[in-house]
């Protein structure tokens, strides 16, 4: 397979799913090939961070590795177990005993002034540490996460396998028995979207060393900021693991299959939305906040980040321009209030849409053409790159090749194009419901989650800005400490994002947009709604002639 | 025939077609009861007192629209030129004066200009002209924001400025002086205005009128006329400021000339005084203050109105207020005031009031049991009427904030102790309850003041962990501004940059919740503030050394439906619980 640009573990990865098709983890998809293996629609944007975190620590706090060499994954299963296990109902019997052998080896670590009163110190330990739960839903206790105030709260996704009759009984497992079944190689919940994050900021960052190191050297000073808490929370795992060397004799985590991972791939490193990427987060890290808060936003800029990036992309490969700006209408008004520019957002959202499937589908034909350029048997290509079942879908797309040929670039044998036509027109029979399910609704449910997008269920989704979400791009696009007018910022929004807010930026907006029938009166209404959002959420200083100003009221990192 | 000075206020209404009036750009031919409605300011002094040095100082003067800077850099120049000023010239560029050892150039709005000429003006402070090689001068007047706007790129004077914005006007500076009018307290004039402006010879042409004793406007000129009244307009305003809030001098004039006047003139009032049922004793001062019968468009033109409406005066009721309107007083005193109060006057109906309230306590009036009677229809009238007429501290009851008397106190008080022992401990702990949102004790709370942080995250038990905390013996709290300060302000030493502007809504805030106060009517109010000042703090820690040991781990955890603090060390693999 030769196919050029690609940034990240993809010659190898593409190899072993060519080679084995069993393999469910390494199945590749259209939107792998078009957008980078892989987004994953039920990943939440928290698995996002949680994910790119552990890549990072797993890499060693290096950024910028893009080859086969593998990161370690976090067991943390002593940790696990003492936080969250205790309120799962449905938790195995091992698991708890496993829990009760913790706990009395940790009360030997604790002492207490004969003084202190009331409550038992274990549990006060578990609320602190619960507290910071960050993903819980219906998950079992293995499945679940905390928000990454230091680095010893990081775990890679755990899953359990239930115990089988070979297994020794409950009550008498040593601490290695108790923990087998346990497994942290699974790509449920971390379904590598994190991975992309990494690769976003190692593409972003290849020209600018400086830049890398600044944001490498401030990720890690967040993560070993809270010594005390990373202590407290190192030390119930360092128990467990204490328990599990005494058994053995000998200290440390043996390798066991799945502690380690390798990297996805991203397509045209070069794509200057990655740069973009990498000076938000720089801009955002020398603001001085504490590390709940600073994740927070992190969070936030994430999520806005792979919107923006699966927008562009897919601009890019309709519009071929270098560095498209996408049209993201932001409806600032409050319920109730005229409707119209409401609507005009729920078509931008919309359209936005709908360009990611026309993108993947042309990107795919020109992927096609390219291979077939090399390698004259379409069925070749197709079964190299996807799982397809070729007989069955090429004969059916014979006859529909005309549907497709919009998407087909030009070629020089018309009959090359048909043939081309009726690849796309086979593969998207056989990957579209997949396609539909896990890719194409990413950019919706991240974009739900930081604020972007609302409602959050339901239809008529449109753009809005969620008050994390503003404060997130203000600390990135005004410096500590200083301020910015309010039209500067507005200005600055669009022609970094395409966020639309008010009628000053209509003009150079894309032509739907323009052309769409909304009174401009409209725009100025949704700017001053604007204005007054940023105002209610602390980040606009409003002065009597109308002057605002936008401001990052946090100090710089020295 | 009416007043002619009430037909110069009438100006003053906003909805009137002379309202342009109150504009001193478009003021200059007009002036015959100018110097009345004046009154100088300690900026003024201070301006004019800076240019009368051989080469003074830039002068920047900074504020809302309505604060009086045109009207200052009027007067300069006047004094200057030694003539009346007729014509500010073209918009967009500086009136010049050529002095003969410097050139002084008026910028009378930056706003006027763009953003480049205003940066220009900016950058050219310091400079000299470059036909004569004088140096020049600029009186610049400026919205804050036009003027944060327009520093250019590493502006030399940028920090002074911001500084003495902020804090106060440095008269030394030799360079540059800037006066930020939004520190000034206009609550200061609003005696002196209507001392003036109820000036007897103003007022003596409404003797020969024939509506004379029928006419709220009269009445009103009488009231307002009384020390008492003007004590407690006065005492409104100061509240408002206090809360946070800058009048403007032009909101104080409109706003006194709608109090005495109302909005219409002296030949309809008249006409309106005959009829009963146009009932004019709604127009006297103590409901003109609030006008509260006026449509909605045209109260949000009103600022001070809009303030005022949150101090709810007169909507609650008061028990022994009430009671002392329907029943009278008790003692001596209260007998004579409520003779002199409730006697039968042009603000009461006549003898309107007091009919009703007789069938009242005749338990008359009323054709069903349930039905309210008509005399408790006059109740909030009354209430203000007692607001500024009775003088008797109760009637302070009639205000929505409770805090307002001893906040007075502490920004007035002499002695320091006093603002120390007493609002400090309160303040603290209303700010740890609601900087950390969970219910801490109140010895634990008022101890230190606690800089928290915590996760709010998929699991409702939230966790504060304290990454700091200052002993409330470490903590300041002074008066602000320095000059004629109407807040207080919370600072550290160990939080060198950071503090808390403490005004009368969040002192009544805090203060309520160390008291108990759970649900709160001005959360919304102060909750970002709040929320800002705990971003701050959190931004500080870890930038001084306060953290003495970073080994220990202290947090707040809910045991037994109390939150208790836990302190724990963690040292060498081992947990010390102490």
């Amino acid at each position: 397979m030769m196919l050029n640009g690609y940034y990240g573990n993809f010659e190898a990865e593409l190899d072993e799913a060519s080679a084995g098709r069993k393999n469910k983890q390494t199945s590749i998809t259209p939107a792998d090939l078009v957008f980078g293996h892989r987004f994953w629609a039920d990943q939440q944007t928290m698995e996002y961070l949680l994910e790119f975190l552990n890549v990072f620590a797993g890499f060693s706090f290096e950024l910028g590795i893009a080859d086969a060499r593998p990161y370690q994954r976090k067991r943390r299963l002593g940790l696990r177990r003492f936080v969250f296990l205790p309120d799962d109902q449905n938790a195995h019997g091992s698991d708890r005993r496993a829990l009760a052998m913790l706990e009395s080896a940790l009360r030997l670590r604790l002492s207490s002034n004969a003084a202190s009163s009331g409550g038992d110190p274990v549990e006060a330990i578990r609320l602190l540490v619960r507290s910071f739960s960050a993903v819980v839903m219906q998950r079992s206790w293995y499945a679940k996460a905390l928000f990454p105030v230091h680095e010893s709260f990081l775990m890679w996704e755990g899953y359990r396998k239930k115990p089988g009759k070979n297994d020794p009984p409950v009550d008498v497992g040593s601490p290695s028995e108790l923990d087998k079944g346990f497994t942290v190689g699974t790509h449920n919940h971390f379904a590598r979207s994190g991975e992309m994050v990494y690769l976003m900021l190692g593409a972003g960052t290849r020209n600018d060393p400086a830049r890398r190191e600044r944001i490498v050297n401030r990720l890690k000073a967040i993560l070993t900021a809270n010594t005390a808490l990373g202590d407290l929370v190192g030390l119930i795992e360092e128990t467990w693991l204490d328990l599990l060397a005494a058994e053995d004799g000998q200290k440390g985590n043996k390798a066991r299959e799945g502690d380690t991972g390798t990297l996805g791939w991203l397509p045209d490193p070069d794509f200057p939305a990655f740069e973009r990427f990498a000076e938000d987060v720089d801009a955002l890290l020398r603001c001085r906040l504490d590390a709940v808060e600073v994740m927070q936003m992190f969070l936030h800029l994430i999520g806005f980040h792979v919107t923006q990036y699966l927008y562009r992309r897919a601009l890019k490969l309709t519009t071929f321009e270098g560095d498209p700006r996408p049209t993201i209408l932001v409806d600032a008004s409050e319920a109730g209030e005229e409707r119209a520019i409401r609507h005009a957002s729920v078509l931008s959202f919309k359209r936005n849409q709908e360009l990611i499937v026309k993108a993947t589908k042309r990107r795919l034909a020109t992927i096609f053409a390219e291979q077939l350029s090399r390698q004259a048997d379409p069925e070749l290509v197709l079964t190299d790159l996807f799982k397809v079942n070729f007989n069955k879908y090429w004969v059916r797309a014979e006859g529909h090749e005309a549907e497709w040929l919009d998407y087909v670039p030009t070629l020089s044998s018309a009959d090359d194009r048909l043939v081309v036509a009726r690849m796309l027109c086979a593969t998207w029979e056989a990957e579209s419901s997949g396609f539909d399910q896990h890719f194409l609704p990413v950019h919706r449910q991240i974009a739900r989650e930081i604020g972007l997008v609302a409602p959050r269920t339901g239809n008529g989704q449109r753009y809005v800005l969620g008050d994390a979400l503003l404060k997130a791009l203000v600390l990135c696009n005004v410096k500590p400490g200083g301020e910015l007018e309010y039209y500067g910022f507005a200005e600055r929004l669009f022609d970094r994002y395409g966020l639309l807010v008010g009628p000053d930026e209509l003009n150079r907006a894309a032509e739907w947009l323009q052309l769409y029938d909304v009174n401009r009166l409209y725009y100025q209404a949704n700017s001053d709604a604007f204005r007054l959002k940023l105002k209610r959420a602390g980040l606009l200083t409003e002065y009597s002639d109308a002057t605002a100003m936008v401001t990052n009221r946090t100090d710089p990192v020295a | 025939m009416g007043n002619r000075f009430v037909e110069y206020l009438t100006r003053f209404y906003t909805g009137s077609a002379t309202h342009a009036g109150v504009f001193d750009e478009y003021n200059m031919q007009n002036r015959e009861y100018d110097g009345l409605l004046h009154a100088c300011t300690d900026v003024e002094r201070d301006v004019l007192g800076l240019f009368r040095h051989p080469v003074p100082p830039t002068v920047i003067l900074t504020g809302n629209a309505g604060d009086g800077k045109t009207r200052i850099a009027r007067e300069v120049i006047e004094s200057l030129s030694k003539q009346a000023l007729t014509d500010w010239g073209d918009t967009g560029k500086p009136y010049q004066l050529e002095m003969p050892q410097y050139i002084l150039r008026v910028v009378q709005d930056l706003s006027d200009y763009g953003k480049s000429a205003a940066e220009g003006v900016l950058g050219g402070i310091g400079g000299s002209a470059e036909e004569s090689g004088k140096p020049l001068v600029y009186l610049v007047a400026a919205n804050e924001g036009k003027l944060r706007d327009s520093m250019p790129e590493s502006f030399r004077f940028e920090e002074e400025i911001k500084e003495q914005i902020k804090h106060g006007r440095n008269l030394q500076n030799r360079s540059v002086v800037a006066f930020n009018l939004n520190l000034e307290r206009t609550s200061l004039f609003v005696t002196p205005m209507l001392r003036q402006m109820t000036a007897p010879e103003l007022w003596s042409e409404c003797a020969s009128c024939h509506g004379c004793s029928r006419c709220p406007i009269r009445l009103n000129a009488e009231r307002m006329a009384n020390v008492h009244v003007q004590r407690q307009m006065t005492s409104l305003y100061r509240i408002v400021e206090q809360s946070g809030f800058h009048i403007t001098m032009r909101d104080m004039l409109i706003h006194l000339t709608h109090a005495m006047v109302g909005t219409e003139p002296c030949r309809s009032v008249l006409t309106h005084a005959a009829d009963v049922d146009a009932a004019p004793w709604r127009h006297v001062y103590y409901e003109n203050c609030w006008a509260s019968e006026q449509p909605e468009e045209y109260r949000r033109l009103l600022a001070v109105v809009n303030r005022l409406d949150m101090l709810e005066v007169g909507q609650k009721s008061v028990f022994e207020i009430d009671s002392f309107i329907l029943h009278g007083g008790q003692t001596d005193a209260e007998i004579a005031a409520y003779e002199r109060l409730f006697a039968d006057q042009l603000d009461l109906g006549g003898d309107m009031f007091r009919r009703k309230r007789g069938s009242y306590l005749a338990g008359q009036g009323k054709e069903e049991p349930e039905q309210q009677h008509d005399v408790l229809q006059w109740l909030p009238h009354c209430r203000r009427k007692l607001f500024f007429e009775w003088e008797d501290p109760r009637v302070n009851h009639l205000m929505a904030l409770q805090t307002v008397e001893e906040f007075n106190e502490f920004v007035e008080a002499e002695e320091d102790w006093d603002l120390i022992d007493r609002a400090l401990p309160r303040l603290v702990c209303g700010l740890n309850r609601a900087l950390t949102g969970v219910y801490l004790d109140e010895t634990t709370a008022s101890q230190n003041l606690y800089v928290t942080s915590q996760y709010h995250g998929a699991v409702p038990d939230v966790v504060p962990i304290i990454n700091d905390r200052i002993p409330t013996s470490d903590l300041k709290l002074d008066r602000y501004p320095q000059n004629n300060s109407d807040r207080l302000y919370l600072k550290s030493e160990r939080l060198e940059g950071v503090g808390l502007e403490v005004d009368l809504l969040l002192y009544e805030y805090l203060v309520r919740l160390a008291e108990g106060g759970t649900h709160n009517v001005l959360a919304e109010q102060c909750e970002l503030r709040l929320r800002t000042f705990k971003d701050q703090l959190l931004g500080r820690v870890g930038l001084a050394p306060v953290r003495v040991d970073t080994r220990r781990l202290e947090f707040f955890v809910e045991t037994g439906g109390q939150h208790r603090l836990m302190k724990l060390l963690v040292h060498n693999g081992k947990v010390k619980v102490q």
